[in-house]
């Protein structure tokens, strides 16, 4: 029997995002900006899904004068992460 | 608009963006060696230069400018970054930074009790540390040539026991290319080559 998907991880931006904080402390939005390729507004949109769901934090601070947004992977984020790459090794029998 | 993908797709893009992040910190950890060995060497031979030409021993006291130097570079380049490819900070790179920070500390005071004390073997201990510093930061970042130009500078540490003078200057210059700034290049050419290939 197939493990269900994490619905919310099984979308290529939101992966990504979550894929990067693993290997991170923290990067703010520039960061994940660059090295995912989105574009501001839809980063920022998913971002904020992945908050609401718990998997990363958001801290909003100044670095001078400009606003900028950090993120963070959570405990709930990293379990949601191992259970979703779990789930797809099941799928391509890894 | 949310792109679905399959779940090879998603291995594929996990793997890749591991791997980028990865890059990315090794990359990370060259760029201070890179300032700062750079700057050594350049600082280095600029002593060498004015107290071969003015026997003046005062002019030792431009060592002290390595690190102000450096930190500054590092402070203007770091911010560039950050403007142009925002910021990130892995628990590695915070790990490697603090063993770098108690290092210079502990360099700092070696390089202040030579000026107290003219026996003190500062050289030796400075050359030592730095090569502890690099071979311990290729350990953690699992890169071979930063373990061996450590080694390297471990064993070369060991000549500032024998050679002094005006000459030792030349081999802190030399010392300071072989430890740091050889494989800061060879790390930074091998992340912007594997970085290229993943684009």
């Amino acid at each position: 029997m197939f493990k269900e998907l994490d619905p919310l991880l099984h979308s290529e931006l939101r992966l990504a995002v979550i894929s990067i904080l693993i290997s991170l402390e923290e990067a703010d939005f520039v960061y994940l900006q660059k090295q995912t390729g989105a574009s501001p507004g839809n980063l920022s949109i998913q971002l904020d899904k992945l908050n609401a769901a718990g998997y990363i934090v958001m801290e909003k601070t100044f670095r001078g004068k400009k606003p900028r947004t950090v993120c963070r992977i959570t405990s709930g984020g990293l379990e949601a992460f191992r259970s979703y790459v779990e789930a797809i090794k099941g799928y391509l029998d890894v | 608009m949310e792109k679905v993908l399959n779940e090879k797709e998603s291995l594929e893009l996990i793997t890749r963006m591991i791997e980028n992040t990865r890059k990315g910190i090794e990359k990370n950890a060259a760029r201070p060696m890179l300032i700062f060995g750079y700057v050594s060497v350049l600082v280095a031979l600029v002593v060498w230069i004015v107290i071969r030409q003015t026997h003046e021993p005062l002019y030792n006291f431009l060592w002290m400018s390595i690190p102000v130097l450096g930190w500054i570079i590092y402070g203007i380049m770091e911010r560039g970054t950050t403007r142009t490819k925002g910021a990130s900070q892995s628990h590695m790179g915070k790990i490697i930074t603090r063993i770098w920070i108690l290092l210079a500390v502990a360099m700092f005071l070696c390089a202040a009790a030579a000026f107290i004390d003219y026996g003190f073997p500062a050289t030796f201990v400075i050359t030592l540390l730095v090569g502890v510093g690099v071979s311990t930061t290729g350990i953690m970042v699992l890169y071979k040539p930063f373990i061996v130009c450590g080694l390297i500078g471990i064993l070369l540490s060991f000549t500032f026991l024998w050679v002094g003078g005006i000459n030792a200057i030349l081999l802190i210059a030399t010392a300071f290319a072989i430890i740091m700034v050889v494989p800061a290049h060879i790390l930074q050419y091998a992340a912007n080559k594997q970085l290229r290939s993943n684009v």
